[in-house]
């Protein structure tokens, strides 16, 4: 077992503020427990099982960027694969991902992905996820994992070789972008960060770049 | 952020909080920049103009943007939703003495790449701070000609590629693609070719059909109750 301390940025900035009291809502807690499959030995410890509506703690703030994932589409709630991946975004984490789990961490990743047949699969979220991005990045973050949750690795190192290989960055940035454009119940600043985020990744996560920003 | 152990394969950790600090009670002017940032990360048309509101105040003031830079060096490192705020601060004001500031940020050494197996990191949100020092730099060189040369020298210093990119397409939008295009080598040239897209015309492959499992169904949002409720999610923001 490791031990960790954190201390927590403004609450404003990280929109923690706006979908904290948004995630304070025992029917939405009890749907995404079950969705994403938490277990209370994941989230307890100082990672807040114990107090679920303070947005200080790890995981209020995971609730959050689901919360954000899972209505920010305008189209609410249809979740059609037919549409953008703002729509049917948490309908595919919520199913690739096997469990969500909370864990310290060595500063290195933000989170990370186990998958394979006949072995424990889980997505692991590390402090940097709670205190080190927004509430839109971490829904962010959440697709990407949800993409390797799938089986889909990335494959060229850590970046993705093309735009077309359809991996793990390309969906992120995707989701990144129609959120910046058609997010609903969101912020000008936390649009503008996500916008600029999905530009990032454009520039720096394929190994052969795709001609365009957004 | 400390980590006293490396979490392992196996059990779960522990965490504690520690006492944060709060950088906007120093003085009147920072809490109006406290302020400022409150309503930035609104969700309703009375933020978005609460926030317009206090732009138009601290503009009055010749102290604001000497503050802003004050208090984005005394913030935590790993806050970096808070700095992105304070820079996107200082691309509201659009004041040309804050251009060195921001040039010096977009060009700040970066943490060492993670060679090992990682995706994002907090390097990432180390090169958030840095993209967005050169959006705010726009906005500031757009009022004041006289800070767009400071786009070419950006080019010039070679900063990593996200922010090389964004530093050329400034330059482009500032009417400087020539000169630009002097100082990239002939490998970067096709930075001058990216272009921007609608959202429309990018779409992740979901390589799967409705007919699939749709797992458990989100509840309705709370905003989508049309009966008399106790308390109504609009108003919960403080």
């Amino acid at each position: 077992m490791a031990s960790c301390t954190y201390s927590v940025p403004d609450l404003n900035a990280s929109g923690d503020n706006l979908y904290g009291p948004r995630v304070c809502w025992q029917q939405f807690i009890d749907w995404a427990w079950e969705a994403f499959d938490f277990d209370r030995d994941d989230w307890d410890e100082g990672f807040g099982y114990e107090a679920v509506c303070d947005n200080t703690q790890p995981l209020c703030r995971a609730l959050a960027g689901i919360f954000c994932l899972t209505y920010s589409s305008p189209n609410f709630p249809r979740e059609s694969y037919d549409s953008n991946i703002l729509e049917w975004g948490c309908r595919f984490a919520r199913n690739a991902i096997d469990e969500l789990d909370a864990r310290c961490g060595d500063g290195t990743a933000i989170a990370s992905t186990r998958t394979g047949p006949l072995i424990d699969n889980y997505t692991r979220l590390f402090l940097s996820f709670f205190y080190g991005q927004g509430v839109s990045l971490r829904a962010g973050t959440l697709v990407h994992e949800a993409r390797h949750a799938d089986g889909k690795g990335h494959d060229s190192g850590n970046n993705d070789s093309s735009w077309a290989y359809n991996g793990a960055w390309r969906w992120q940035v995707c989701w990144l972008a129609w959120y910046a454009a058609e997010g609903v119940n969101s912020s000008i600043a936390m649009r503008e960060q996500a916008r600029q985020r999905a530009n990032n990744i454009i520039n720096s996560r394929f190994d052969t770049h795709p001609g365009f920003n957004v | 952020m400390v980590c006293e152990k490396p979490s392992g394969q196996n059990g779960s950790d522990n965490a504690a909080a520690q006492p944060g600090d709060r950088p906007f009670d120093s003085t009147a002017l920072a809490w109006l920049v406290g302020e400022g940032i409150r309503h930035l990360h609104s969700s309703d048309k009375e933020g978005e103009l609460a926030f317009q509101r206090v732009v138009e105040l601290l503009s009055h003031s010749r102290s604001s943007v000497k503050t802003v830079i004050e208090l984005s060096h005394r913030v935590a490192r790993e806050d970096v939703s808070l700095r992105w705020s304070l820079i996107h601060l200082l691309g509201e004001f659009g004041d040309e003495s804050s251009a060195e500031f921001l040039r010096q940020t977009a060009i700040e050494q970066l943490p060492a790449e993670e060679k090992r197996q990682v995706c994002e990191s907090p390097r990432d949100g180390e090169v958030l701070i840095r993209t967005a020092a050169v959006q705010s730099l726009v906005r500031v060189a757009s009022r004041h000609p006289a800070v767009q040369e400071m786009f070419l020298h950006l080019v010039a210093d070679r900063p990593v590629r996200a922010v090389l990119i964004e530093a050329v397409k400034a330059a482009i939008e500032l009417g400087l693609r020539d000169k630009v295009a002097q100082l990239l080598p002939e490998q970067d040239k096709w930075m001058l070719e990216i272009k921007r897209v609608r959202v429309q015309e990018i779409a992740a492959d979901p390589e799967r059909k409705d007919s699939g499992e749709r797992g458990f169904t989100p509840p309705k949002s709370k905003c989508s109750t049309t009966t008399p409720v106790i308390s109504c999610c609009s108003r919960t923001e403080k």
